[in-house]
């Protein structure tokens, strides 16, 4: 067959943690002894570890390219591979293998490329996640990785970078939406002085995975975005920040950061402008408070991760008193492919004041979980019912969903009947809820609202740094009384109580973690008061 | 050829040494965090502080094999406390007892970004997918 001298036939299989736990080491080892033994006839297929193949789910997952086309397997097991590799070898399709009931069973992995899990994606900050091999620095250079890096050297000042940020309308991915172009611009203007730049990638929300796929996956394209970045605000030397819980993405960053340096895309002066930029790694020890960009820089100086007052924000002074800029890893993962397009082309994705795509991690109760990367301004209904399908065997419009749940512990509920608002940063503010760094965990008829705002509440008393009072002593309290709520022995006057106290924490704290800790109970009040009313103690009139 | 340092470097790596000690010794001792605070010039106090402040520091020796449970949304609602609590009775330990029964100890765990499996039991380091009990 000419066609597979052309097309090599090759293997991808999902190396990310999530494969990695559903057992793609297994199926490595397997195919890895079924290749290097041989037999069959034709070119041998080439195995791949790759990155984040999107559908969690059905791990481990594993994408057959043939001749141009793409198969994507779910949930192998090494029982499959000599069929797999029979299929891989010899015709995709042929007459014959229809018949062969070993055929037919591998078939039933097989997954629906055309499904709308697949078909409404739109890959831009995870355009070549799942296609390179993370490991590989020659395999991300043939994807194009430090290609723009390289023309912005070579062709555009810093000022003209910035201004194609701008243009594009990108705002920071990690939650707060702040723009980007304009962050970059108060940092390159503060007066002449080091600056540096951080990328955030201490993401402690439960539910959310896009940044460890990023760095798992294509931790070059993060190394480009920062370098752009560093360019762009005249910084030299940067930080990478990842969370300890995360020792694969630690281990592909820091492989990758020594082959770029090895190889001199990184660390060494462009001959043309001198930029040379040099990113270190800090690895996090488990802070939820981290993720604030002031405990952020205090945990990279050393220290505990405890917030300070802002201003001076970061941007003015930052580590060491120098001008520093942060940024969340998908936001800098966003860049390369934003500058390839330009800004304008960029900002025409989505909604005007909020552009571009946003990478979501579905999970809960759905059929399919995993990472999607979608225009901003898609509706909630479309993530989690038509893509991700639902809650399995659910019934009805919602599909059998009872709400959302957004932005983690500093997010909050969103009902069923709001699943039509379309996903923005303002949006989401004005329904009480918050877009957050993008996990999306559904929840079905069997949450019970006030449990779960309980859960996240006692998670924030336990991850408060205790520096302000408001949020050291009032997540406890707001955490007891919800528990009392939950034993059934809470009066009407304790949920006022609740409801006070939650606005003072919410307006007193010190920072965005204490700001937001009751946002999850209060969104839950709002929308779903009753199941809070439905517990409290009967009112005892001769008490009053 | 390497860039000089263009700032005065922050004192950054006491982090990094406390991962590093507790990788040699499975924890930090009094001894090995008072002479982190030697090696580095550093206030003993404050070398305490950021140790005890951090989850993923151990202050006391761990078990030799350890259990642990994700508590992360996606994992709770798929069931990790009666995950938990089903661990807890085959191990006959408590939840978050890091003295376990001197073998074996239980633990909850941040979520790990394997939400896609939940819920996620983690043995001995390695994260795998738990059945529902």
């Amino acid at each position: 067959m000419r066609d597979g001298e052309t097309a090599p036939v090759q293997l991808r299989l999902c190396d990310a943690s999530g494969c990695r736990a559903a057992g793609a080491g297994a199926l490595a080892a397997a195919l890895g002894a079924a290749l290097e033994g041989g037999g069959g006839q034709g070119p041998r297929p080439r195995l791949k570890p790759v990155g984040c193949l999107r559908l969690c789910s059905h791990g481990p997952l594993l994408a057959l390219d043939h001749g141009g086309a793409s198969a994507l397997y779910g949930g192998l097991t090494a029982e499959q591979v000599p069929t797999l590799l029979a299929i891989a070898c010899n015709h995709p399709g042929g007459h014959d293998g229809d018949r062969d009931p070993r055929r037919r069973a591998l078939e039933a992995h097989r997954l629906d490329s055309h499904h709308p899990f697949f078909a409404l994606q739109h890959p831009l900050v995870l355009e070549t996640c799942g296609l390179v091999d993370p490991t590989d620095l020659d395999d991300a250079l043939a994807h194009g990785a430090y290609r723009q890096l390289q023309r912005l050297l070579a062709t555009a000042t810093p000022a003209q970078v910035r201004a194609e940020v701008r243009r594009s309308g990108l705002r920071g991915r990690g939650g707060a939406g702040y723009p980007t172009g304009l962050k970059w611009d108060t940092v390159a203007l503060q007066p002449p002085a080091p600056r540096l730049v951080v990328a955030n990638g201490d993401e402690g929300d439960p539910g959310a995975f896009m940044d460890r796929s990023v760095l798992e996956g294509d931790p070059h394209r993060l190394l480009e975005g920062l370098a752009i970045a560093a360019y762009a605000v005249g910084a030299r030397h940067g930080y990478i920040y990842v969370r300890a819980e995360y020792p694969l993405a630690i281990e592909r960053l820091l492989r990758a950061v020594v082959q770029a340096m090895e190889r001199g895309l990184l660390g060494q002066a462009d001959p043309a402008t001198g930029f040379a930029f040099v990113p270190e790694l800090r690895v996090g020890a488990g802070a939820y408070v981290c993720g604030e960009e002031t405990a952020l820089l205090a945990s990279i100086a050393g220290g505990r991760g405890i917030p300070r007052q802002r201003p001076p924000f970061p941007a003015q002074a930052g580590l060491a008193g120098c001008p520093t800029l942060i940024n969340n890893i998908e936001t800098l993962a966003a860049l390369p492919a934003l500058l390839r397009m330009g800004g304008e082309a960029y900002a025409a994705i989505g909604p005007a004041a909020c552009p571009g795509t946003k990478v979501f991690s579905v999970s809960g109760s759905v059929v399919r979980t995993g990472l999607v990367e979608v225009p901003m301004g898609i509706s909630l209904r479309t993530v989690v019912q038509t893509m991700a399908g639902g809650v399995p065997g659910g019934i009805g419009a919602d599909g059998g969903i009872k709400a959302v749940q957004t932005g983690g512990p500093s997010g909050g509920c969103l009902p069923a009947a709001l699943l039509d608002t379309p996903i923005d940063y303002e949006g989401l503010r004005a329904l009480g809820s918050s877009l957050g760094s993008g996990g999306l965990v559904v929840l079905d008829h069997s949450c019970a609202m006030p449990e779960l705002a309980r859960h996240f509440m006692a998670f924030c008393a336990g991850e408060s740094c205790g520096k302000c009072i408001p949020c050291r002593a009032g997540t406890v309290q707001l955490a007891d009384l919800l528990e009392r709520l939950m034993q059934r022995r809470a009066t009407a006057a304790d949920l006022d109580l609740i409801e006070q106290l939650a606005a003072v924490v919410q307006r007193t704290s010190l920072c965005g973690l204490g700001q937001t800790a009751p946002n999850p109970l209060v969104s839950t009040l709002r929308h779903f008061r009753h199941e809070y009313s439905e517990r409290l103690l009967p009112d005892e009139p001769w008490l009053s | 050829m390497a860039p000089e340092t263009p700032f005065p470097q922050p004192p950054g790596r006491l982090i990094e040494v406390l991962h590093q000690r507790q990788q040699q010794h499975g924890h930090l001792s009094r001894t090995t965090l008072a002479m982190v605070a030697q090696e580095l010039r550093l206030p003993p106090a404050h070398v305490y502080g950021v140790a005890s402040f951090y989850h993923l520091f151990r202050l006391t020796p761990p078990t030799p094999h350890r259990c642990g449970i994700c508590f992360g949304t996606a994992c709770l609602l798929r069931g990790a406390a009666a995950l938990a609590a089903a661990q807890a009775q085959r191990l006959g330990v408590r939840l978050d007892d890091p003295a376990g029964d001197g073998l074996w100890s239980l633990e909850t765990v941040s979520c790990l970004g394997a939400c896609g499996l939940a819920p996620v039991l983690v043995m001995d380091g390695v994260p795998r997918r738990a059945e529902a009990p």
